[in-house]
């Protein structure tokens, strides 16, 4: 036993014997053997290989386990917590904490006003809780569908940063382009909510986000309108309201909680450049002077679908055939009649006198107007004030009007004399010295 | 003279003042007054005006009425009712009238003497001016070739009135017509006044004139008589307002009714509207056509012709009238020059057919006998 033990090779840390120092020497490079010497190191019994491999198959169906649990993600909005698993998540849910916030919660919106109800309930059913379990079925492939997406936008962004030439940054925007989701009619812009149809989401838009249409009678194409801002979002990721003025943003979800949180569902139609931006979608041909009724069922169709109510009585006006009238500022009523504002009035009570457009009247005002000009009058009319030469006309044409042009030249001299010497302070006409010396 | 503008107009109005001249003509009777007559006429060219062109838009009618002097007076006598102007036996009696289609004026005066006993010639100073003014008028018509000058009518015109120990009246003149207007700029005076200043002129192809001689047998000076202006002409150029409301609403009568030629005062039957013709005619609104006489014991003539000149010559619109039987003692010369020109021919314009007149205007005032 001796011998046999003197030609043993053993390990001390796992308490094994090994007969060559091959064995032993393949034996420290195993896995079982630095497990023990961790265990030796905190005065632990060594384990058994038996045991060790009992081990290692436990771990690793933990680790498998955890390696399902990991998509878990979950958020309560009420009291503003993430949680990364299952069980954490429902020992908040049952905690005293969150059941106050409720509580609270519950107690406000009770008396505010029901939509905003209806939009916390929408968030709430927002999180995968479990026990609509069919829901999560449905989502899971899409969501890891999108959590790859998300991953390649990710790279894509980081590639962009390191880029060096432009070719490189435009394949690499063009390959986001491609790549970016897409917003279908029916989702929302600035949250998932998928509505059942179009009109459902822009009443959703409206109600939960104030979405507003700007000039919204005269758009022409309100699904361009909206698939547009929704590529403005998913591949520009542009905030609808800063439109690319504030900082940059990197993915879809960073807009959108851009957007909600700084209150911007708005669409920027202030400058210049935003309106012609949106143009495209918008008909104003019927404001443009000339055709006046054109293209009007149109714009009130499209206002129907959620318009404030101001706007609603102009509509009802034109229904009732009220034109307004935007060159004179007047409005047109169905007998014809025009109403205009009581500023001009003024302008309204002028009366003009209606020019006389008989072809006797006229060709005799061009062939006598002459006649009364001193330059075209013949010598006969020049000397109208001698009573004997106005009746040298034919038909003693001229007589009984020889008082009235003299006297108006007159004075037209004297007023044109007096105004010149105000002016050139000229009136005296007889000079002294001022100063006697 | 087809290639002329508004032929047709003008041939339509000359038949319409001829036939309305001897229509007046036949009715110039002793005891007939004036008023009736000037009526009279007016009516009958306002009828034919209606009956050839009853489109209400198409101006047309009266270019100026009728007016009608007798011995001393020269002009522009269209009386209210209450003139008291009588016809007796041996009047100088001078009828003018004009007629206008679509603005085209014929107008035409003739010299009547009013003779009872019609066998017996009458060989006064009437007959040498009634024979002085239908020479010297035709003569002058004869004159308007293309190219000649305005002063020849005046020239012939004065040496006729010599030949008849007459003289033309001053302040008459031949004027040319123009669309809508009775009388243009181009004026040939009757009688040259040095201190006046004239400016001579050449007749050209499509020109339209009216021939108006005017033959005193005084030296032809005229006064105004005083009466009350009876025609007067709205002066287009005028722009005023007038204050009155009467005068207002003559205004705009006016307008309506005589825009541009000369009117009756008796047409506008309103005695109330007539309240503001004062401030019209003050104002400048209305031109008045005062009343010219001559000096009492002498008479007047007076003969007035259209004439179209074209390139063959004048074409008169206006055909010559039936003379009162008259005889001067006066011969006009052969070797004159207004001999030879009497000697041509000129060509009258072939006017349209009138038909019967459906409403026939009647004289109103049955003539008074006197003796």
């Amino acid at each position: 036993m001796a011998s046999d033990s003197a030609n043993l090779y053993t390990c001390l840390a796992c308490q094994v014997a090994f007969h060559s120092a091959e064995l032993q020497r393949t034996h420290y490079r195993s896995d079982w053997h630095r497990y023990n010497l961790k265990r030796k190191m905190a005065e632990l019994p060594p384990v058994t290989a038996d045991n060790f491999a009992q081990r290692v198959l436990a771990q690793q169906a933990k680790q498998t386990e955890e390696a399902t649990k990991g998509g878990f993600s979950a958020r309560c909005n009420l009291c503003q917590k993430a949680y990364s698993s299952q069980n954490a998540y429902n020992s908040h849910l049952s905690s005293k904490k969150h059941k106050d916030a409720q509580a609270k919660a519950t107690a406000k919106s009770s008396d505010s006003v029901s939509e905003e109800v209806a939009g916390a309930d929408q968030k709430v059913h927002d999180f995968p809780l479990g026990d609509n379990d069919q829901a999560m079925a449905t989502d899971e492939p899409n969501n890891t569908a999108r959590a790859q997406a998300v991953a390649q936008e990710r790279e894509i962004n980081r590639a962009l940063d390191n880029a060096q030439t432009e070719e490189e940054v435009y394949e690499l925007l063009e390959k986001k382009m491609q790549m970016a989701r897409r917003l279908s009619l029916e989702e929302c812009l600035f949250c998932d909510t998928h509505s059942a149809t179009f009109e459902d989401n822009m009443a959703h838009m409206a109600q939960a986000h104030s979405l507003f249409i700007p000039d919204v009678e005269y758009v022409a194409d309100l699904r361009g309108l909206i698939t547009y801002l929704g590529e403005k979002i998913t591949v520009a990721n542009v905030c609808l309201y800063c439109n690319g003025r504030g900082r940059t943003m990197r993915s879809l979800d960073a807009v959108r909680n851009h957007m909600l949180d700084k209150g911007h569902c708005m669409i920027a139609y202030d400058n210049e450049d935003d309106i012609l931006e949106l143009s495209d979608y918008y008909d104003f041909s019927t404001t443009y002077p000339g055709d006046k009724m054109e293209g009007e069922p149109h714009a009130t169709a499209a206002m129907n679908t959620e318009e404030p109510e101001t706007r609603l009585t102009l509509a009802e006006a034109r229904a009732e055939g009220i034109v307004f009238d935007a060159d004179a500022a007047e409005l047109v009523l169905p007998s014809g009649q025009r109403l205009g504002h009581r500023d001009l009035k003024r302008y309204y009570k002028q009366r003009f006198r209606v020019e006389d457009t008989r072809e006797s009247v006229v060709i005799n005002r061009l062939l006598t107007q002459y006649a009364e000009d001193g330059a075209f009058a013949s010598a006969a009319h020049k000397q109208a004030n001698d009573r004997a030469l106005i009746m040298n006309q034919p038909r003693g044409r001229w007589a009984l009007r020889q008082q009235h042009p003299s006297i108006m030249v007159k004075r037209r001299q004297l007023e044109y004399d007096a105004k010149v010497g105000a002016k050139a302070n000229k009136l005296q006409k007889y000079f002294r010295h001022q100063i006697l010396f | 003279m087809d290639h002329i503008e508004g032929t047709q107009q003008h041939c339509a109005a000359a038949a319409i003042v001829q036939a309305a001249l001897r229509a007046v003509l036949a009715k110039v009777t002793p005891g007939t007054t004036v008023e009736s007559l000037c009526q009279f006429g007016d009516d009958i060219v306002e009828g034919y005006a209606q009956q050839l062109y009853p489109d209400p838009k198409l101006e047309k009618g009266v270019a100026f009425p009728t007016s009608i002097a007798l011995n001393c007076q020269v002009q522009n006598i269209s009386p209210t009712e209450d003139a008291s102007l009588v016809i007796s036996a041996g009047d100088v009696v001078k009828v003018e009238l004009a007629a206008q289609v679509e603005g085209y004026v014929a107008s035409q005066a003739h010299t009547m003497v009013v003779n009872l006993s019609p066998d017996q010639p009458i060989s006064d100073r009437r007959a040498d001016v009634v024979c002085a003014a239908k020479i010297a008028n035709e003569a002058a018509i004869r004159t308007l070739h293309p190219g000649a000058k305005a002063s020849q009518v005046t020239a012939i015109t004065q040496e006729v009135a010599k030949i008849f120990h007459c003289s033309p009246v001053e302040a008459t003149y031949s004027h040319s017509v123009k669309r809508f207007v009775l009388s243009g700029q181009k004026l040939i005076p009757n009688h040259f006044n040095p201190s006046e200043g004239f400016r001579d002129f050449e007749f050209q192809v499509g020109d339209v004139y009216t021939i108006n001689t005017v033959m005193s047998s005084g030296p032809g000076k005229i006064k105004d008589s005083g009466d009350k202006v009876c025609i007067f002409q709205r002066d287009v150029n005028c722009k005023y307002h007038p204050k009155l409301s009467s005068a207002k609403q003559l205004g705009a009568k006016i307008n309506k009714q005589f825009p541009v030629f000369p009117f009756a005062i008796k047409n506008i039957a309103d005695l109330r509207l007539r309240l503001g013709l004062s401030e019209l005619v003050n104002h400048g609104l209305l031109i008045p056509f005062p009343i010219l006489t001559e000096k009492k014991d002498h008479f007047v003539a007076q003969f007035q012709a259209t004439v179209v000149v074209t390139l063959d010559g004048p074409v008169c619109l206006t055909p010559a009238i039936d003379m009162s039987f008259v005889h001067s003692t006066h011969n006009i010369p052969s070797d004159a020059s207004a001999a030879k020109l009497m000697n041509k021919c000129v060509d009258i314009a072939k006017l349209p057919e009138l038909p019967v007149l459906t409403n026939q205007p009647v004289l109103k005032g049955a003539s008074m006998d006197v003796i």
